[in-house]
């Protein structure tokens, strides 16, 4: 390395960014070159005047810029206030009829049901009927008005 | 630790904001030069910050990148003002305030011109992207840091620290009486 070429790497250098081959070049020269030594030595005693930043941190001040964090927005944030009572009751009701729903048997469909559903009214088919001693076509006939 | 303040570990966050705090907090005084504004602006910056994690890749620091967010959010402040940007940024007002006591090497005249207000000074009369540099490899970041919180290239921040340097030593009339004493010592 000349001394020409030394200058634009010698402050990289005392920052330690050279890569390794470059900061050894930078060193070999140094010790030979009494003027970019007494650059890098200016630089040092300069820097050292400048001093290192002052700490302006503080733990008052992290506790302040946490408590300024906005809260996540809640579940329920809608029944705050004078109707904050309702959400509780209703939650419960809610819950109460969900399981009375789900414990009740379910339905076996009936004979009258059936008729219902076809519009008919069940006090007008005779008991043997719904005994189910008839086949399917006696059956369709009496509903319908011609019995065998 | 931001994944953790991402989903709204407030402990996380806090320990992100104490890491960060002084690189930040100095950031805002040298721009806005008042204490308790730039108090305020660093309180903005890092609550932006925090809304803004999901947006945070994680490819750079978390202090570098907070200090991004801290610089735009200052020179918003200061255009806001009406003083359009003009106001030059001082970064020595975020290095150490009180000097550096002085010793007996310093008390002859032309050593005295070394003291810290005046190398603060000198710092200070630089162009500003020069003196940002210093002001960040000063509070101990390395060049791919200080490229990532100034949006510039790693070659940028070597070309702007080596023209500061230059600077600031023709300032002093390139050699100080100590250095020529260090160089002896050395030597």
């Amino acid at each position: 390395m000349t001394h020409k070429d030394c200058p634009d790497d010698l402050s990289a250098f005392l920052d330690g960014e050279l890569m390794p081959d470059r900061s050894d070049k930078v060193a070999r020269h140094l010790v030979h070159c009494f003027e970019c030594r007494g650059i890098i030595t200016d630089w040092i005693v300069i820097e050292r005047r400048i001093g290192r930043p002052a700490p302006l941190g503080s733990d008052r001040f992290v506790a302040r810029v946490v408590g300024a964090i906005p809260k996540p927005p809640q579940l329920w944030s809608g029944w705050r206030g004078e109707f904050s009572w309702p959400a509780p009751a209703l939650a419960l009701a809610a819950a109460a009829i969900t399981i009375t729903l789900l414990k009740l048997p379910h339905p076996k469909p009936t004979i009258d049901a059936l008729m219902l559903a076809d519009g008919i009214s069940s006090r007008a088919v005779p008991f043997w009927i719904v005994a189910g001693r008839v086949d399917e076509g006696a059956y369709e006939d009496i509903l319908f008005g011609e019995a065998k | 630790m931001v994944a953790a303040a991402r989903l709204g570990d407030r402990d996380a966050f806090a320990s992100l904001v104490r890491s960060s705090q002084d690189l930040v907090l100095g950031l805002c005084l040298s721009i806005l030069r008042e204490r308790s504004v730039a108090e305020d602006a660093a309180q903005e910056a890092f609550i932006k910050a925090y809304k803004a994690l999901s947006s945070f890749r994680g490819d750079a620091k978390f202090s570098t990148w907070v200090y991004r967010i801290a610089r735009n959010h200052c020179l918003n402040i200061v255009k806001k003002s009406g003083s359009s940007g003009l106001v030059p940024i001082d970064f020595a007002s975020g290095l150490r305030e009180s000097p550096k006591e002085p010793t007996a090497r310093d008390a002859g005249g032309a050593r005295a011109r070394f003291g810290a207000r005046f190398a603060q000074e000198a710092l200070s009369r630089l162009p500003q992207e020069q003196s940002e540099c210093m002001f960040l490899r000063l509070q101990g970041l390395d060049y791919a840091q200080i490229a990532e919180a100034m949006g510039v290239s790693a070659d940028s921040v070597k070309a702007r620290l080596r023209r500061a340097r230059e600077t600031l030593r023709a300032e002093f009339g390139g050699r100080s009486d100590e250095s020529s004493q260090s160089r002896e010592d050395a030597l």
